[in-house]
């Protein structure tokens, strides 16, 4: 290999690592970035680290102020229990509920979509009407017919989240699955045999993924907001087990005689979704083609 | 233009029955009755109100009944609230909620387009910055964080406005309204600042003014018309997230609307209420998009660019 040719590939970038190049020029983002995995760090490690969890009440100290230097930083709420520890716990739940039901949103779409799109015809139809009802259906609707349907569990909950959420990311992956369709490569796989649900595992599902995934940063943002959504209203996380929308919910039923319940949860996840937002804007500026 | 309602008001129907269907036929299969919670009653009484309420009839044919009752707007008695019908307390809940929610939509529209058009005219200036700011702590600040602090900061602590509750006073309807209309505020201001910078940029304004047609003029005549299109089309999931907010707005002020029966009657297993508000809402909210449609057909600019 002659030495130009080793300098051009050394200077030849892949898209990726060129929109990572340009997220990383992104200040906002980055730092939200930062900011996001430091709340993931803390929610995580802190109530591992610490001696108490919880659900452990201290009733040497009910209600405890606020003080920083004290056992309990942000003070305990009226059973004694550690509010900070109870956010950063809260905090799991949102954050393992808003990931992992990005996920599941994102495989559930995606597979529709790209069938729906690949195949056509009477079965597109079909499908893509079932979405168009559903979307039109206001999500509270469908959150309280889960919630009949499998009882009030945490399954329930994350079924409702994922039927919030996955109905969009659909829409976009089909008509990626659209235009794919007619392509070269399709047809040569048609042509060598390859049966429809392998072309569509093989190659649809995958070429309509990175179409959905600058969105998925968004499906994030929306799970946890869904899921705080429900849990305030009572339909989502059950007492004991605590998440940011219960605790915001609990705080704002106490809100005359202790605000600080409130305004923890609350701050948290604003600062969460906050961060989520200028990522998903970071990403969205990296990665879209029309926007280069 | 007639027609173009009649045919969006026609599509209407399938949905709403579709959704007839599904709720009814999910509220029905689901374990339990309205009378499973009940202390043990003889065999005999649970059969003589079974027949009373027709659930001993085969399912289909309740389901006809339900259709046709709903179509009269009967959805029978309350099971929790004693001597109400279903009717009563949707037609009671529903001045509250619809007097909410519609201030809401009115006033997301005009201060959305409002900053959405001046973000567009002043771009990257402090003005588009500020609304820019301003738009992404609605989206990222959830109302039910929002509701609560500002009952705190304007209610508890400032006295200017009631924590709570319902009256004649305007005052009981500002925090409501307001607090229901943030996220909207933003979804518009964002889209009519894109569609605003999309339209200016186009050659139809530019002719416009070379022919000596003042700024203002063109404005309200051709940019406005055109830039506020994806703005309607939005209303009808603005209706939604409406909806959907206003059930969590009517927990936080405590308001007597509609909304609180959806989560009061959650774990009752066959409630007619729930059936009833359903298929209200969903009607009105179809009706609603009906009429998107229509005000889109209405406003497309004179000279499509």
């Amino acid at each position: 290999m002659t030495d130009l040719a080793q300098d051009v590939a050394a200077l030849a970038v892949s898209p990726a690592r060129a929109a990572l190049r340009r997220f990383r020029r992104n200040g906002l983002a980055v730092v939200s970035t930062f900011l996001l995995l430091l709340i993931c760090l803390a929610c995580f490690v802190v109530p591992w680290v610490l001696p108490f969890s919880g659900a452990d009440a201290d009733f040497a100290n009910l209600s405890a102020p606020m003080d920083l230097f004290s056992a309990h930083p942000f003070g305990t709420d009226d059973l004694g229990r550690d509010l900070l520890v109870r956010v950063l716990e809260g905090g799991q739940v949102s954050l393992m509920l808003g990931i992992f039901g990005a996920v599941v949103a994102v495989i559930v779409s995606v597979s529709y979509g790209a069938t729906a799109g690949y195949v056509g015809g009477k079965v597109d139809m079909l499908m893509m009407r079932t979405v168009d009802v559903m979307l039109s259906t206001p999500f509270m609707f469908l959150v309280i017919l889960i919630n009949v349907m499998l009882g009030q569990t945490n399954a329930s909950l994350f079924v409702a989240v994922i039927i919030g959420l996955w109905l969009t990311p659909a829409m976009i992956a089909r008509a990626q699955a659209v235009r794919l369709r007619n392509q070269e490569f399709i047809l040569a796989a048609q042509a060598g045999g390859m049966t429809g649900g392998r072309i569509i595992r093989t190659h649809v599902i995958p070429n309509s993924l990175n179409v959905v995934i600058v969105y998925s940063s968004l499906l994030v943002l929306e799970a946890i907001l869904a899921e705080s959504f429900l849990s305030f209203l009572g339909l989502g996380v059950q007492p004991p087990n605590a998440s940011w929308g219960t605790l915001i919910s609990e705080g704002a039923q106490q809100l005359e005689t202790d605000a600080r319940l409130l305004l923890l949860p609350g701050a948290l996840l604003t600062l969460t979704l906050l961060c989520l937002n200028y990522i998903t804007d970071g990403l969205r500026d990296a990665f879209d083609p029309n926007d280069r | 233009m007639l027609s173009l309602c009649l045919r969006r008001l026609i599509q209407g129907v399938p949905t709403i029955l579709a959704l007839a269907v599904v709720t009814f036929f999910i509220m029905r299969l689901a374990p339990g009755g309205p009378f499973a919670g009940n202390r043990q009653l003889p065999k005999a009484v649970i059969a003589n109100m079974e027949r009373v309420f027709h659930l001993d009839e085969p399912i289909w044919q309740q389901f006809l009944r339900f259709l046709w009752n709903a179509l009269q707007f009967d959805f029978g008695p309350s099971m929790t609230y004693r001597d109400y019908s279903v009717a009563r307390l949707i037609l009671e809940g529903a001045g509250p909620s619809f007097e909410i929610g519609l201030l809401a939509i009115l006033l997301a529209t005009v201060i959305g387009l409002a900053l959405g058009v001046v973000s567009a005219l002043r771009r990257n200036s402090w003005i588009d910055y500020g609304a820019g700011f301003i738009c992404v702590l609605g989206v990222a600040v959830p109302i039910f964080v929002i509701g609560p602090v500002l009952q705190l900061l304007l209610g508890l602590k400032l006295g200017l406005l009631p924590v709570a509750g319902w009256g004649d006073d305007w005052r009981f309807r500002l925090l409501p309204v307001v607090v229901l209309a943030m996220p909207n505020i933003c979804y518009i201001a964002r889209l009519m600042r894109a569609s605003m910078l999309e339209v200016l940029r186009t050659n139809y304004i530019r002719t416009a003014r070379a022919k000596g047609i003042g700024m203002r003029l063109v404005l309200l005549r051709h940019a406005l018309r055109a830039a506020v299109l994806p703005v309607v089309a939005y209303l009808g999931p603005a209706t939604a997230i409406t909806i959907t907010g206003s059930v969590v707005i009517e927990q936080i002020f405590q308001l007597p609307g509609i909304g609180r029966y959806f989560h009061r009657r959650r774990a009752q297993p066959r409630l007619h209420a729930g059936d009833g508000c359903h298929v209200v809402l969903r009607h009105d909210r179809d009706r609603r998009q009906h009429a998107d449609g229509y005000g889109a057909g209405h406003s497309r600019p004179p000279n499509p660019p």
